[in-house]
């Protein structure tokens, strides 16, 4: 028991049961029935082991009209062998023989975001039993540290991506697709602010630096009222103050990136900041290579790859109720191809008789910038207030140029040079105001406004310049700009209603428009949320939300770029609205073992796909006509299963899931959705080996994605013609299914000056499995005797990531 | 030192620079053998049904393609249509029906030999309403020809022009021969391309004719502006005319695919919206739609002695 703590975190709500317990009059009190009465005058929960006996009788008598909490605490607990320790407003129960104090282990209250100071971390078991919201996972900075570093760098969307009920599309393409969503309807908060592009080099590394992040909140479902603006999920994180007392930090150096990581105290104890930059290796690596591959093929070849992102914080405490941070995040991500090839024809002089050059370039950047400013200010120990102030900058651009010459005689007779860039901006300035009110026991009540003003403004811009024997035959620019600017208010209100110790509910409404153009759309968004415990170790879940997201990632094409533009709804698109219900049972079995099952229904409406002429990007300026509008709906059961003991933690993950799409102008029934992936299994281990090493190991499965393909076919007109091919339905070749194992090595060891060195050694799909980036169906001769056409169709794909070993050394001072 | 960097580099870059590709055995994903429609329903005209039986891609070449027995239906507002069948080449069979006016919703089911019951259906459009053609050279010098119709508001329509051109060749005294064929986008621009500056129509083929396609609700001010060449040489005569199609949804949706499978290098990999697989024919394949046409008048554009005119109005 030293070494492992079943979690149990009670709150003692319940009025009536407090009641109930005051009242009985003769009956000698237990323990836990004064425990009830603590907490319902003083506000407090507390923590503890559940090998702790509380169901003891007590004889204290206790007056908290009069008495102060410690007085309570001390006569509650003389005599029983049980110390307690006050933090902040929880108190921590230990036995006196008990070397260690539960820490590490789940806070879990009726709501999900309180927390202890940062010695108490939250931890893993029974969570998703005592929260009333469904759909709901809360992820840590330790279990991102203990976690699994792909790439041997700890990673947010990663680790998102391994949840059930997540399907993550195309490798190296990949995304969130959540219950059925398209990837661009995922809400990703960096402390409250919006980010529109969350990935760096491809989906490989999220743009969250775990080093600064202290929780994250993932809502797949029965969404708080106090979030909005996208469809399908909330993924809310937070990043650390810094600390007020000491100076500490870290820095790791891997195959891939670099890592810094500093903070402190500015003021002791009044004033911290907290500052985080990484940056990627592999221009270092890919520059020089290319320049070889360059080299030996005779060509011009170069490519350059890098990214690097920074955040900020100062914090600054006017007192115990009132305190002002400053946050800065920056990232930016550029790639950069050359290619240059040509070939010369030489008479018997050797002189050039003709030649033909062809340079090409690509330039691809990215990047967001966000600031902003909170107050954080206690009206009343009861109510509390955050203010925020931000600017939201997300820019990107797609450049590509080509030079062609040819010539004779040495002399370039003819060249034509094409330029082109796409330029996408959207800011975004914005307030809000949200306040926190616990009136009673029994209500928790969140309100707040917000305001949000964007500009979207993508451009196009493209020149063609030709010569013939020097004299410009053909000169043309074209640019194409688009500016729409919105307004977007919003207010909420959500109660967190305790019934009764086996009964809470969520209840919210949010209430939100978009001022667009000379259009203005708006609408409430109902969110509720209940959850009832059968037993102390099971509960049944339901909850029902809409969402609506007012703009819209513009793309004409599935690759996922993350230089595609945002456009908000305007007069002819309108916002996309979904509705979810999802239910489950939640239970902590025998054993150590969590189980969970969770299913949901979800319709989509308004949701947009290209159908225009083709190109690699849309037209800027005729967006709307080239987007069709169409419904999505999804449906599903998740379960998780969890097994933990003090060394070793296995969790089984699995998703049956439906997902499909209705735009008539591509099939007028339902038909798949390309990502939807019928079944996902995710089996994750870790394993402490002694006190320096850690294992992890993690299998990921799902079935492949679809895409369209011929399906059928006619006899051909003749032996040994191609005979008309159809297609069924959009979406209708399920590709071959994905697997891929990661494993890591943790190896921790103390300097000499007693700092934390950590030694990451993780590989990438160990087994090597080649999984489709692209398939198709190709179609080979066959003459066999059973063909009586002499050709045959098959299923051809490309992949490209093989295995990736890795490795990172982190120092943590 | 420096080769041992370059070999370490390389080795680095192996694993992220290796591409593999490989076959894979097509999931049937319980693909059965189904109904095929294959049909372009003319307004006042005798149109044929063509139905044939489609495999499985996996089957093709060991599947018994014959169709033994059918049974089939074909409904006119939701009566009962007399159908006269018979076989065609290739083990299909030929459905033909009586003529069909503007405004006749038709549904079609067709049942064989154990496969799923193919249903379609389509509405069978209006006349192409009344019109001016006007030519016109643009700034870059390409022949163009810009249609100003009246468009309903009220309802979505689909459009579609073909120009057939005749050339007439003086070979000798008093003989002569003609040459017809379409209009065809200026050089170049028949495939999109990352270049914006270009000319893309939305073409597809009927008939023996290019055919140029779009929906009222892609032109805002009731014109569709068309540029073309024609391949042919000089000649002594050159003569166009247009076919005015008005397209019901289904066929124009079934063409607009055909379009982008042609012209989209993305829709063979699955990196594209899958416009390009559009069907209307319910648990089987293929299409079943209608249009109705008119025609204009032949008009002489250029002889020996009449060149080129802008601003002509016909």
């Amino acid at each position: 028991m030293k070494l492992f703590y079943k979690i149990t975190v009670l709150l003692l709500l319940m009025v009536v049961s407090g009641a109930e317990a005051v009242g009985r009059g003769k009956e000698e009190p237990t323990v836990r029935e004064q425990m009830e009465i603590i907490h319902l005058h003083f506000d407090v929960n507390f923590i503890y082991d559940s090998s702790i006996s509380l169901d003891i009788p007590s004889n204290a008598h206790i007056n908290p009209e009069r008495q102060t909490l410690e007085e309570c605490l001390a006569a509650v607990f003389k005599g029983t062998g049980i110390e307690w320790e006050v933090q902040k407003k929880y108190i921590v129960l230990t036995y006196k023989d008990q070397k260690r104090k539960p820490k590490d282990y789940t806070i879990f209250i009726e709501e999900q975001h309180d927390t202890l100071n940062e010695s108490i971390v939250t931890g893993l078991i029974a969570k998703e039993l005592n929260t009333t919201q469904t759909g709901f996972k809360k992820i840590d900075k330790k279990q991102f540290d203990l976690g699994f570093a792909v790439l041997s760098s700890p990673d947010v969307i990663k680790t998102l991506q391994q949840q059930p009920g997540v399907a993550t599309g195309t490798e190296l393409l990949s995304g969130m697709y959540v219950r059925g969503g398209d990837g661009s309807d995922n809400l990703y908060l960096l402390d409250g602010v919006p980010l529109y592009q969350v990935s760096h080099l491809l989906g490989l590394f999220s743009s969250f630096n775990t080093d600064l992040v202290e929780s994250l909140d993932f809502y797949k479902s029965g969404f708080p009222a106090r979030y909005g603006g996208r469809l399908s999920s909330v993924v809310d994180v937070k990043t650390r103050e810094g600390d007020y007392e000491e100076y500490h930090g870290l820095f790791s150096i891997g195959l891939l990136d670099g890592r810094f990581q500093f903070e402190g105290p500015i003021v002791k104890d009044r004033t911290s900041f907290n500052i985080g930059l990484r940056r990627s290796w592999l221009d270092v690596i890919t520059e020089p290579a290319s320049m070889i591959i360059s080299r030996q093929q005779k060509r011009d070849f170069r490519i350059k790859y890098a990214f690097w992102d920074l955040n900020a914080n100062i914090t600054h405490k006017f007192s115990d109720i009132s305190k002002l941070s400053f946050d800065l995040y920056g990232g930016r991500d550029a790639m950069k191809f050359i290619s240059g090839e040509g070939y010369e024809e030489h008479d018997f002089d050797d002189k050039v008789e003709k030649a033909y050059y062809n340079d090409a370039a690509i330039g691809i950047e990215w990047g967001n910038f966000v600031s902003q400013v909170n107050w954080d200010y206690k009206i009343a120990d009861n109510h509390e207030f955050n203010l925020k102030a931000y600017y939201s900058l997300y820019n990107s651009l797609f450049a590509f140029s080509e030079n062609m010459r040819e010539g004779a005689m040495e002399n370039i007779v003819t060249s034509t040079f094409k330029n082109g860039e796409n330029r996408s901006r959207t800011s975004d300035v914005g307030v809000k105001a949200d306040f926190s009110l616990r009136p009673t026991d029994g209500h928790h009540i969140r309100y707040g406004a917000a305001v949000q003003y964007h500009i979207y403004s993508p451009d196009y811009f493209s020149q063609i310049k030709a010569t013939l024997l020097g004299k410009t035959i053909v000169e043309q620019e074209l640019k194409e700009t688009e500016t729409r600017n919105t307004t977007e208010p919003a207010v909420y209100v959500e109660d967190e209603i305790v019934f009764s110790d086996r009964l809470t509910a969520n209840v919210g409404l949010r209430y939100a428009a978009i001022f667009t153009g000379d259009k203005t759309y708006h609408g409430l968004e109902p969110r509720a949320a209940v959850r009832f415990s059968c037993t102390d170790n099971t509960s049944l879940k339901l909850s029902y939300s809409e969402m609506v997201q007012n703009d819209h990632q513009i793309a004409s094409n599935y690759l996922q770029l993350p230089t595609n533009f945002w456009m908000p709804s305007t007069d002819k698109i309108a916002p996309s609205r979904s509705r979810q219900v999802s239910g489950g049972v939640y239970s902590n079995l025998p054993h150590n073992i969590r189980f969970s099952a969770e299913g949901y229904y979800k319709t989509m409406d308004n949701l947009l796909e290209f159908r225009g002429k083709w190109g690699f990007y849309p037209p800027v300026h005729l967006w709307e006509e080239t987007m069709i509008t169409g419904k999505g709906r999804s449906w599903g059961l998740e379960t998780e299963l969890e097994w933990a003991d003090e060394k070793t933690f296995l969790a089984a993950y699995y998703t049956l899931s439906w997902s499909q799409r209705y735009f008539e102008e591509f099939y007028p029934e339902w038909y798949s959705d390309r990502n939807e992936n019928r079944h996902k299994l995710t089996l994750t281990a870790t394993r402490k080996l002694g006190k320096k090493c850690e294992v992890y190991g993690s299998w990921n499965y799902h079935s492949g994605g679809h895409i369209t393909a011929e399906a059928h076919t006619l006899a051909p007109d003749e032996i040994g013609s191609w005979p008309d091919t159809f297609y069924s339905m959009p979406n209708n070749l399920r590709l071959p299914d994905y697997h891929r194992l990661d494993v890591g090595f943790n190896f921790r060891k103390t300097t000499k000056r007693g700092n934390e060195s950590v030694w990451n050694l993780s590989v990438y799909n160990a087994y090597c499995r080649v999984n489709p980036l692209l398939a198709y169906i190709g179609s080979d001769y066959n003459f066999t005797q059973d063909n009586l056409y002499g050709f045959e169709y098959i299923g051809e794909a490309f992949g490209l990531v093989p295995i990736l070993p890795s490795f990172s050394y982190t120092l943590k001072f | 030192m420096k080769a041992i960097y370059n070999k370490l580099l390389i080795l680095l870059l192996i694993p992220a620079l290796t591409g593999c590709r490989y076959s894979f055995e097509i999931p049937d994903n319980g693909l059965e053998p189904c109904i095929c429609l294959m049909s372009y329903i003319c307004a006042d005209s005798l149109s044929n049904v063509n139905v044939y039986k489609a495999v499985p891609v996996q089957m093709s070449g060991r599947a018994d393609m014959t169709i033994e027995s059918a049974s089939y239906s074909l409904k006119r507002n939701g009566k009962e249509t007399e159908v006269t069948s018979r076989d065609i080449e290739n083990y299909g069979i030929s459905l033909s029906g009586e003529r069909f006016k503007e405004g006749d919703r038709l549904e079609l089911t067709f049942s064989a030999d154990g496969m799923d019951m193919a249903t379609a259906s389509t509405t069978v459009p209006g006349k192409f309403p009344d019109y001016t053609a006007e030519r016109y050279v643009d700034e870059n010098g390409t022949d163009c020809l810009r249609f100003t119709y009246d468009d309903n508001k009220e309802t979505d329509d689909y459009y579609a022009v073909a120009v057939e051109i005749r050339n007439k060749f003086i070979t000798g005294e008093n003989e002569f021969w003609y040459s017809n064929d379409s209009a065809l986008p200026p050089i170049g621009h028949n495939e999109l391309s990352i270049n914006q500056f270009s000319y893309a129509p939305i073409i597809s083929r009927l008939n023996g004719l290019t055919l140029y396609i779009w929906a009222d609700a892609d032109e805002e001010d009731n014109t569709y502006d068309l540029k073309y060449y024609t391949t042919m040489g000089s000649s002594s005569e050159r003569s166009i005319r247009f076919h005015l199609y008005k397209l019901s949804k289904e066929m124009y949706h079934h063409l607009y695919a055909d379009y982008d499978a042609a012209y989209n290098p993305f829709a063979y990999i699955g990196f594209s919206s899958p416009s390009f697989a559009y069907t209307n024919v319910m648990k089987g394949c293929g299409y079943f739609c209608a249009y109705s046409v008119r025609h204009s008048d032949w008009t002489i554009i250029s002889t020996e002695e009449n060149e080129w005119k802008e601003d002509y109005i016909y």
